[in-house]
C-alpha cells in the first residue's frame, strides 16, 4: 500500500472507532438516564427535564425506548464492526478475501433490517415513544444497493486474486 | 489440466536442476515447483521467454496439450 493510502487508512480506522465509541457512549447514556430516571424520578436533576420532554412517564414507554435504544446500538455495532475489520485486512494487505465479501453482505443485511424496523417497529410501540424511530428513507435503500454492489465487486476481486496467485 | 508441463524432461536432457534453472530465470524454487507439478493456473510470457532462454528449447518443448483430460476445478 502507497503512504497516502495507508494514511488514509489510519484515517478511516480512527474515525470508525470514533463513530462507534461516541454513538455506544451517548445510546448507554441515553440507556442509563432513562433507568436511573424510572427508578428514581428527579435523581438526575436537569437530565430528568428531558425524559420529561419524552413524556415518558408510563413504564411501557419506558420500556419501549430503552428497547429502541438497544435495538439501534445492535444494528451500529453489527454495521460497523464489520467495516472496521475490512479496513484492518485491508492494511494488513489482503482486502480481496471470501471473508470481506460476506462482511459486505452482512452489512447489507443489517441495513435491511434497520430499513424495515423503521415501518414494523412504530406499530408495535406506545404512541410516546413512536417518535423516536427517526425514518431513513431513500437513503437506506441506496446503502443496501452499493454495499451489495461492492460485494459483487469484492467477490470478483477475489477471483482476479485467486487467478493472479496461480500465474507463475 | 488438458496443458502438460515437461518441464522435468527437458532439465534432464540439459543436466540441470531445478534451483539452478530457477536461479537462471529469476524466479522462486517455490513458483518454479508448482509450475512443474502443473498446479499453476497461467504462465507469464516472460516467465516462458526466460525459461526457453535458459534451457535453450521452444515453448512447444515445455508445454504439451493433452486431449480428452478434464480442466482444472
Amino acid at each position: 500500500m502507497t503512504r497516502f493510502a495507508s494514511h488514509i487508512s489510519t484515517l478511516l480506522y480512527a474515525a470508525l472507532l470514533a463513530i462507534l465509541a461516541f454513538v455506544t457512549a451517548v445510546l448507554l447514556a441515553a440507556v442509563g438516564t432513562l433507568v436511573v430516571d424510572a427508578i428514581s424520578p428527579g435523581a438526575l436533576g436537569a437530565v430528568h427535564v428531558n425524559a420529561q420532554a419524552l413524556d415518558m412517564k408510563t413504564p411501557g414507554v419506558v420500556v419501549a425506548a430503552l428497547a429502541v435504544m438497544l435495538i439501534a446500538l445492535g444494528l451500529v455495532w453489527a454495521a460497523l464492526l464489520p467495516l472496521i475489520q475490512m479496513l484492518r485486512s485491508t492494511a494488513a494487505g489482503e482486502p480481496f478475501t471470501t471473508a470481506n465479501v460476506r462482511r459486505l453482505h452482512w452489512i447489507a443485511g443489517t441495513i435491511a433490517v434497520a430499513y424495515l424496523l423503521q415501518f414494523a417497529l412504530p406499530p408495535i410501540l406506545p404512541f410516546d415513544a413512536q417518535d423516536m424511530v427517526k425514518p431513513m428513507g431513500v437513503d437506506g435503500v441506496f446503502a443496501i444497493l452499493l454495499t451489495l454492489v461492492l460485494a459483487q465487486v469484492f467477490r470478483e476481486g477475489v477471483r482476479l486474486r485467486e487467478e493472479a496467485e496461480g500465474t507463475i | 489440466m488438458a496443458i502438460r508441463i515437461n518441464l522435468d524432461r527437458i532439465l534432464l536432457d540439459r543436466r540441470m536442476s531445478l534451483t539452478e534453472l530457477a536461479e537462471r530465470v529469476d524466479l522462486t524454487l517455490a513458483n518454479l515447483s508448482i509450475l512443474k507439478t502443473g498446479k499453476a493456473r497461467a504462465i507469464r510470457f516472460t516467465t516462458l521467454d526466460a525459461i526457453c532462454s535458459a534451457l535453450a528449447c521452444q515453448p512447444g518443448d515445455i508445454l504439451e496439450h493433452v486431449a480428452n483430460t478434464p480442466p482444472h476445478d
